[in-house]
């Protein structure tokens, strides 16, 4: 038990032991200035911050419908909401394609007649693949977080008087607002890592559609040194949610 | 103030038939569990509507489905406690009782002394800064009281609100009751299974039940 224990323990301790001894410390702040990264960098910071806010937008109403309404077709709406989580993420981006593709895309082409706007090869399209597969893990925190606040503070915050506005707003999104923030977190987590629905929906431009995780599989060819200092900032980032979300998840100092 | 509900309510396939009045007097509601008395309470709180007849407090109408008037339960000025005290985490005990007065617009010059008075009413001013979470039950019952009553409500409805109490808070919050009930001129509601309760603070019964294939009903 503790020998087979073990073995897993190192088999995650080990890759991570392996980047932080192979990243270029000493000339870690040229790779991280170099045009590429930083251009990476501030995609990767914009778009994942706006697919949290697209997420916390539309998957709140949501979240707030699964958990407080009883209708038809509820599961098959829940189980749909679930999709993204299991789907391997290139299909995600081929799915995007083939509705928001700009020549066969049935979305894709009429925004494109119509208004002229192309989402693939854009940092739209970045947002709408991270916004993608990381909605999910936002909608289910936010669900089980809204369906966790017994219906009676609601009810007794009505007896006194509140406002149905206030009793959602004031009482039970302030009563989940623990779960609410692990959801949002998370899932802007996921969108920054967020790799094969981007590359596959949105492409690989410099500037323009290529994030993090895409500028570290592309410098690993080119410039190996670069790619492992941008993987130690996503790491920094990882840890920092870790820590962020500590007692939720690492069931410590509460 | 007069309360009087004459009509039926449906919850899925429960159906009950309700035929009350009730005068500034403290009623007992009794009958078995699952029978339609939480549902009852619900009704004249408005968190249930009736789907035909009439509740009426006063001379005000706060349901009549035959002409479309419901009165919502955030206008209708009804206490309702539950068996758990269900204070809110997130404020302290002080703001918890002034919750109700501030969410009908009152100032909080005027709000906080008047949730601090109320809480010296029920012995628990010294608990007012107090995290919820760190009362007993006793202590936490007493401050929604405080809460409920803070309001001047027109009903007051109590939902087995001794039922999580040890032996000896329930004398306590029993007798406080019957003190602070005593100089109130409203309606008063209270679902209960101890006949202690029942001949301590109640002047009468409405018994909630349902025989074989018929629908529940009250009286």
């Amino acid at each position: 038990m503790i020998l087979l224990g073990s073995i897993g323990a190192l088999f995650i301790a080990l890759p991570l032991t392996g980047l932080i001894a192979r990243t270029p410390w000493s000339s870690i702040t040229d790779q991280l200035s170099s045009s590429t990264a930083l251009s990476a960098l501030w995609l990767s910071l914009g778009t994942s911050l706006a697919s949290a806010m697209v997420a916390l937008v539309f998957g709140l109403p949501l979240a707030w419908v699964l958990a407080r309404h009883r209708f038809p077709g509820r599961r098959i709406v829940r189980a749909l909401v679930t999709v993204p989580l299991v789907l391997p993420p290139v299909v995600a981006g081929v799915s995007l394609l083939a509705i928001f593709g700009r020549n066969d895309g049935l979305v894709g082409r009429i925004l494109f007649d119509w208004f002229g706007a192309q989402l693939t090869f854009s940092p739209l399209g970045v947002v709408v693949a991270q916004a993608f597969v990381a909605m999910p893990f936002f909608v289910l925190a936010a669900e089980a977080g809204i369906a966790g606040v017994d219906r009676r503070f609601e009810e007794v915050a009505l007896t006194l008087g509140a406002r149905p506005r206030f009793v959602m707003f004031g009482v039970v999104l302030r009563l989940a607002s623990p779960a609410l923030r692990a959801g949002i977190i998370v899932a802007w987590a996921r969108a920054l890592g967020e790799f094969g629905a981007t590359i596959t929906f949105a492409g690989n431009v410099e500037g323009r559609t290529q994030t993090l995780p895409l500028a570290v599989y592309m410098l690993l060819e080119s410039d190996p040194e670069g790619a492992f200092a941008l993987s130690i900032v996503l790491i920094a980032i990882a840890i920092a949610v870790l820590v962020a979300l500590r007692g939720r998840y690492l069931g410590g100092a509460r | 103030m007069n309360l009087q509900v004459q009509g039926v309510t449906r919850v899925g396939d429960f159906t009950l038939d309700i035929d009350i009045e009730v005068g500034s007097e403290t009623v007992a509601i009794v009958g078995d569990n699952g029978v339609g008395k939480t549902t009852l309470l619900r009704v004249v709180a408005g968190l249930q509507s009736l789907v035909t007849g009439q509740a009426k407090l006063g001379e005000s109408v706060l349901d009549n489905p035959s002409s479309g008037l419901f009165v919502d339960p955030q206008d209708r000025d009804v206490a309702l406690l539950f068996q758990d005290a269900l204070l809110f985490p997130h404020l302290n005990v002080v703001d918890n009782v002034a919750f109700g007065l501030r969410r009908r617009g009152v100032e909080d010059s005027v709000a906080r002394p008047a949730a601090l008075d109320s809480l010296g009413r029920f012995g628990v001013l010294d608990l007012a800064e107090r995290r919820v979470d760190t009362l007993s039950g006793g202590q936490a019952q007493r401050v929604a009281l405080a809460r409920a009553l803070v309001v001047q409500p027109r009903v007051i409805l109590l939902d087995e609100p001794f039922t999580s109490l040890d032996r000896s808070s329930r004398h306590e919050f029993r007798m406080m009751l019957a003190t602070q009930f005593a100089g109130l001129e409203i309606p008063r509601l209270i679902v209960t299974h101890d006949d202690i309760d029942i001949s301590s603070l109640c002047t009468r019964e409405i018994v909630v039940r349902r025989e074989q294939g018929k629908p529940a009903t009250a009286r």
